[in-house]
């Protein structure tokens, strides 16, 4: 008692320290507690296992959360039963600024009593205070059961928090890492180690990784089925065999501009049996004989192929000598493809559902028919993009009808320069049932031509859904009439960017015979505004998402035809309007507040 | 306590300057001050550079009665004589009208002086303060600043609303925050 008295008498000593300390509230008001050492503090939590005083003492201050959240499961002193809450949500995405060690840390508390996030997917941007390995080791620690985990530009993570997590999570199935250039073999080999379940990785542009790396998961990794290779300078050969011949159950492989031979892609050959997927890109250092070696894989539906330059005929003729399963095909950006190669590949490729031409300059119509003949009963996707040979210098072809391709739904032509009528309404009658049409800047397209493709679809078909005209500057409101009369009952989105010759016509005829239209492109187009108030009068028309970019004749008129009549807007582009005013913008915002407003 | 005139007598000097003289038997019940003393330093003054006055003061009384509860029962080699309920009444009154300022530098001194009974006392009484509190008061009670931006504090509060989601008034605190 007299010592409790004693210490009595000294409060008053003590107090006007405190009160002065109150006094200059803002600047000075002592933080009393963060001059106990971390281990004090660590100790007074673990007497608080319950998770409100958890919660309530991370939501304190930063450093109280990374206290806490750095608390193991094992130091409390009494144990609190895990809390199981069904149909929560256990993933979690940081991106930009919200990819910092305290969200982390605030994530790793929240969840850490509910068994852990599965899934994990942090895209930083700031090279400053992203995040770092604190907050891998903080997550490591708090979420054992993590399955997926992505990280793009973390540019502060290295091997000590990849090691915590591997170490930690052993249930890891997927890792998708891409520019964290403090990551190293170390690392990845931690994870071969330890994260037997691993079954799908993606490096990319992770200079620090490199052959060992790929030799531990050769090694360890026997679940891998999947695997995307980028950019990584340390990777060559050694690794890259290695992963091959150890791990036949590979399914689907990506490798992207690395430093890469022939002896690569006969490992691929020899032991993909299981390989249903092959995406090389970029890919110099395999020459003919390499490319060979992709007729052996049986198993093989999807084979994409872009800047290769050893890829040629020989190769397509090879695989189509035994190819039967490939169902989609992409080939970009090689130059020795021509028409002799895709006729023999076209042979033995019956079951092909999807083919993809792009800057494959050699390839003339005579190539396509080839492919069209041989794949018409599966055929459902056509995509022919920048590709200069499809031209009209040889007319002869045309006289040749194509056949009917019944499940054919989608067609892109982009940017073929040489692709005139004559060309367009021969490839009508293969595209009869299409609902996606992509005819971008085929500047050599009339109305003529376009008509002549219209009128080949199927009667019965009202089935045009996405149809983007851009950029063909000759078409001219005869064609939209033709267009929206006969097709525009389903038509979704209405993409005619750069149509110069449309005119306010064109908008009378797109509001009586689209109801359905949600998205409508109309930058560049020679528009005003009686064609705006004509769209917008229309009773059924519920567009969302309208481009006025570059309308040079658009004046504030329009803006307020919007304003009343728009309501379902919730996209509004209008750059490059002269002739709006200041008022005129801020009136929109004002009126049409939900809509995302672009000028 | 008789022997104490021939007792070897330490000096202890307090940040602010003050000088206590204890008995070296007092001042070894802390572990930092008994290795000092072991490697000889005893004879100048050992500054305790970061316990003011008065929280050495309290210091001070807290190893005294240490010292007197193991003379008193130093036959049987038993410093822990007193049962243990009367132990934790005695703890709780020493305790007793701390507030958590004190409290603080007491937990400060006691982990720099390295004495266990002390700082087991100390956590037990800032556990029993921040057990069942809001954030908010929590940082009152111990002038923390919220170092949170408005997003990062909405983040955290979101994550773990589920654990109050039965509690109107956590709520309610919270949204006026």
């Amino acid at each position: 008692m007299e010592r409790c008295g004693d210490f009595d008498c000294l409060r008053p000593r003590k107090k006007p320290r405190l009160e002065n300390n109150l006094m200059g509230e803002n600047a000075s008001a002592e933080d009393l507690i963060s001059h106990l050492p971390d281990e004090c503090i660590f100790e007074i939590f673990s007497f608080l296992p319950s998770y409100r005083d958890r919660f309530s003492c991370a939501a304190v201050s930063k450093k109280w959360l990374l206290l806490q959240a750095n608390m193991r499961a094992t130091a409390f002193k009494t144990a609190v039963s895990a809390l199981q809450k069904q149909g929560d949500k256990t993933s979690r995405c940081l991106e930009g600024k919200k990819a910092n060690d305290t969200r982390l840390a605030a994530i790793a508390v929240g969840i850490c009593p509910r068994g852990g996030l599965r899934e994990l997917c942090i895209r930083g941007s700031f090279p400053s205070r992203g995040i770092t390995d604190f907050g891998l080791e903080i997550i490591a620690q708090a979420c054992p059961n993590l399955k997926s985990l992505v990280l793009w530009n973390c540019l502060q993570i290295g091997n000590r928090g990849l090691i915590a997590l591997s170490q930690r999570c052993s249930s890891i199935e997927k890792l998708d890492i891409f520019n964290c250039p403090l990551v190293g073999d170390e690392g990845i080999i931690s994870l071969a180690r330890n994260c037997h379940n691993l079954s799908s990785l993606s490096i990319e542009s992770c200079p620090s990784i490199g052959n060992p790396a790929l030799q531990a998961l050769a090694a360890y990794s026997s679940n891998l089925k999947s695997i995307s290779l980028t950019k990584c300078r340390l990777l060559n050969d050694e690794g890259i065999l290695s992963v091959f011949s150890s791990l036949p159950v590979l399914e689907r492989v990506k490798l992207v501009s690395l430093n890469i031979g022939d002896s690569v892609l006969e490992a691929v050959g020899r032991h993909g049996s299981s390989l249903a997927t092959l995406c090389l890109e970029n890919i110099s250092g395999v020459s003919e004989m390499g490319f060979r070696s992709i007729k052996r894989l049986k198993k093989l539906e999807t084979l994409s192929l872009k800047t290769c330059s050893g890829f040629n005929d020989k190769c397509l003729k090879a695989i189509g000598t035994r190819f039967v399963a490939l169902k989609r095909i992409a080939i970009a950006n090689c130059a020795a493809i021509s028409d002799e190669g895709l006729k023999e590949l076209s042979r033995s490729t019956m079951l092909l559902e999807s083919f993809k031409l792009q800057e494959c300059h050699n390839v003339s119509p005579c190539g396509l028919k080839e492919v069209l003949l041989n794949c018409k009963d599966r055929l459902e996707v056509l995509s022919l993009v920048n590709c200069k040979g499809l031209d009209e210098m040889d007319s002869s072809v045309f006289t040749t009808p194509l056949p009917r391709c019944p499940l054919l739904q989608s067609l892109t032509l982009n940017r073929c320069y040489g692709v005139g009528d004559n060309f367009l309404s021969w490839l009508g009658t293969s595209c009869v049932r299409v609902k996606s049409l992509e005819l971008v800047g085929l500047s050599s397209i009339t109305d003529k031509g376009f008509l002549i493709f219209l009128q080949a679809l199927e009667n019965q078909n009202k089935g045009l859904i996405d149809v983007d005209l851009s950029g063909c500057l000759q078409l001219s409101d005869i064609s939209l009439l033709a267009l929206t009369s006969g097709f525009g009952e389903k038509l979704k989105s209405l993409r005619l960017e750069g149509c110069q010759r449309l005119s306010d016509k064109c908008l009378s005829l797109i509001a009586e015979f689209c109801p359905s239209l949600l998205d409508l492109d109309l930058s560049g187009c020679g528009i005003s505004d009686g064609g705006v108030f004509s769209l917008v009068k229309s009773e059924h028309q519920k567009i969302e998402v309208l481009s006025l970019d570059g309308c040079l004749d658009i004046t504030d008129k329009s803006l307020s035809f919007l304003e009343v009549m728009c309501g379902n807007l919730v996209g509004l582009n209008l750059k490059r309007c002269p002739r709006l005013s200041e008022q005129g913008i801020t009136s929109v915002r004002q009126n049409l507040w939900w809509c995302d407003l672009l000028y | 306590m008789s022997e104490s005139t021939e007792k070897k007598m330490v000096r202890l000097r307090s940040s602010d300057g003050e000088v206590f003289e204890v008995e070296e038997s007092v001042a070894k019940v802390a572990k930092t001050l008994q290795d000092m003393l072991e490697e000889d330093c005893a004879d100048a003054v050992i500054p305790i550079t970061c316990v003011r006055a008065p929280i050495l003061t309290k210091v001070i009384d807290y190893c005294k009665d240490q010292v007197m509860i193991s003379s008193s029962s130093s036959t049987t080699n038993n410093p822990n004589e007193r049962t243990e309920q009367e132990r934790k009444a005695w703890g709780q009154k020493f305790m007793e009208g701390v507030d958590s300022s004190t409290l603080c530098e007491l937990l400060v001194a006691s982990n720099f002086l390295n004495i266990e009974g002390l700082l087991n006392l100390g956590v037990d009484k800032m556990v029993s303060m921040i057990q069942g509190k809001y954030p908010q008061e929590i940082r009152d009670m111990f002038n923390v600043v919220n170092d949170f931006t408005p997003e990062e504090e909405e983040e955290i509060r979101n994550q773990n609303a589920w654990a109050f989601e039965r509690d109107p008034y956590y709520k309610k605190r919270s949204s006026s925050k």
